[in-house]
């Protein structure tokens, strides 16, 4: 068998290896530059989608509280997220646009404990709860309970109240209620509890949050209540114990197992349940919508007041004018809608479900 | 006998086109790399910076009017003490839940008021401190820059007809020594021989949802 002469299979070797190597020189560079320029364009790109993701969900959230506008006038009341209402958007035949997915949430602020005026005996059986050690829990709600009251700054005969004088900046206790989850770290507690040693908020924080309302209102709702919420509020096991029994039991088509009045109530938990701290309707209600198209997902987090008892939305301080500088023109009168609802919270790209890295993000 | 060949003319007319090809393409690819990395990379990352600071300012706008916000003056004037002493009346906004993005040297604090200022030589500066420190009323807020590349801010009117806009230096006042809201402000930035301005509308005063 003859081949060609080495010298000529030599050259011809050589060219593949330059084509090969100019080749792969070229995809390197290729790829390199598609990498670079494509992360500046999926930026741009991110910041559109969002843009639409956005006007997307306020939309969603716009056609829900119809629905539920609707709903409270033909039954009188919202008494449960486990009534027909939570499936609406989808029943009420809103497409979102463009391939887009939507998906809406809800969540009983009114089941929680209502921060604002909670008493220390409470938020200290609630922090039990929650996993906290009582001695430990006993002395975490009085800090808290102090932060929030006028007049929290003086030291009581059995509690040390902190000196927050002592912090850079110094700074002063809020004499209000609190405003966010974050600023739990800025009262201080002898132990880290709630935030570990790098900021962190730790289960024991989720589990309390989970149970307490930064939104005032006036009936804590039998429907939603959990048990650390129940036993706090003064309810013994057994009524804790039946109304569990009768939220897990077998129950007929068409029987949620949601109370509509007190009487309701009173027949699965006893006549004792105190009817001026327990309602069977919805206060104040979260909706939690989330907006996605492809890998991007926005979320919208909205507090409503659905008045029924909520009480005034938790107050912002005036703005500061320094002494002597200008005042501020008011507000031009404006035609206010008749709005269904009082909206007392907005949180946009809001992640509700997860725990949170830092405090207050 | 066969005898050694060599390659033919359409083997090299091919080779030397695929050859023209693959350096064709190699020099647009480096070309187009230097343009990034080198002499456009300053264009570009400026713009970067100036999209980033602008969403920024817009963010906390949004956020300073979205409720719980005070329903009556989200955005308002403020007279402050500047780092050189001096004293200016600017716009400025609460962030009630605070912000763990700002320079905080131990736990951050809610309730922190914000003020925007552009100074000579340092940029665009965002003033701030929170109400519950005790030396709220009597000492300067701090300072944090938010882009050293600011280098003006001005205040958009609309003027009554709807149709004209003035822009000024300096917040206005009516007719009672009240200051008054702008409806928009103007941003620019420097960075060299570049220069660019940015836009940010200010956000409405809340009614029962924002204007999106």
């Amino acid at each position: 068998m003859h081949g060609a002469p080495t010298s000529l299979r030599r050259n011809r070797g050589a060219v593949i290896v330059l084509v090969l190597v100019t080749v792969l020189l070229a995809s390197f560079l290729l790829a390199a530059f598609l990498r670079r320029s494509g992360t500046e364009l999926l930026a741009d790109v991110r910041a559109a989608e969002m843009k639409q993701l956005r006007a997307e969900a306020y939309s969603a959230l716009e056609t829900t509280l119809a629905i539920l506008a609707d709903q409270r006038a033909v039954a009188g009341a919202l008494h449960s997220p486990l009534e027909p209402w939570s499936d609406a958007l989808a029943d009420s035949g809103y497409v979102p646009g463009n391939g887009r997915v939507v998906e809406v949430l809800f969540e009983d602020e009114s089941g929680k404990l209502p921060l604002a005026t909670a008493t220390e005996t409470e938020l200290q059986t609630l922090m039990e709860f929650a996993g906290i050690e009582r001695n430990e829990a006993e002395r975490q709600a009085a800090a808290l309970h102090a932060w929030m009251r006028e007049g929290g700054d003086e030291t009581r005969s059995n509690f040390n109240a902190p000196d927050y004088s002592r912090n850079d900046p110094a700074y002063r206790i809020a004499k209000r209620p609190l405003r966010s989850w974050g600023e739990l770290a800025a009262v201080a507690m002898d132990r880290p509890v709630f935030f570990d040693e790098g900021g962190r908020p730790t289960p024991e924080f989720a589990a309390f949050v989970r149970e307490v309302s930064l939104h005032p209102f006036q009936k804590v709702n039998l429907n939603s209540a959990q048990a650390g919420v129940l036993t706090a509020l003064g309810l013994g096991s057994a009524e804790v114990g039946a109304l569990e029994n009768h939220r897990v039991r077998p129950k007929s088509p068409g029987d949620l197992g949601v109370f509509r009045t007190m009487t309701e109530a009173g027949t699965v938990m006893g006549a004792t349940v105190a009817s001026d701290r327990f309602g069977t309707s919805i206060e104040v209600l979260r909706i939690m919508i989330t907006a996605r198209q492809g890998g991007v997902a926005y979320r919208l987090a909205v507090v409503i007041s659905t008045g029924t008892g909520a009480l005034a939305p938790r107050a912002s301080a005036p703005p500061p004018q320094s002494s002597g500088g200008p005042t501020m023109a008011p507000a031009p009168e404006r035609k206010m809608l008749n709005y269904p609802f009082a909206v007392l919270e907005i949180r946009e790209d809001a992640e509700p479900f997860t725990p949170l890295s830092r405090p207050d993000l | 006998m066969r005898t050694a060949r060599a390659f033919t003319l359409i083997e090299m007319l091919v080779a030397a086109a695929l050859l023209g090809l693959l350096l064709l393409t190699l020099n647009y690819f480096i070309f187009s790399m230097a343009e990034i990395w080198g002499h456009g990379a300053e264009r570009r990352l400026f713009d970067q910076h100036v999209r980033a600071v602008t969403r920024e300012v817009e963010g906390m706008l949004r956020k300073a009017s979205l409720p719980p916000a005070p329903t009556e003056a989200p955005l308002f004037a403020r007279e402050i003490r500047l780092d050189d002493g001096r004293r200016t009346t600017v716009l400025s906004f609460e962030q009630p839940e605070g912000s763990p993005r700002l320079p905080w040297r131990a736990v951050p604090l809610p309730d922190v008021v914000c003020s925007l200022v552009v100074q000579e030589g340092k940029g665009l500066m965002l003033y701030w401190h929170s109400r519950l420190e005790e030396d709220f009323d009597d000492s300067a807020p701090r300072a944090w820059a938010m882009s050293p590349f600011g280098t003006s801010l001005t205040y958009e009117y609309n003027e009554a007809d709807g149709a004209t806009w003035r822009t000024y230096d300096q917040l206005q006042r009516n007719a009672a020594g009240q200051s008054t809201l702008p409806a928009r402000l103007r941003l620019g930035f420097t960075h060299g021989t570049m220069k660019t301005e940015t836009v940010v509308m200010l956000p409405p005063i809340p009614g029962p949802l924002p204007h999106f």
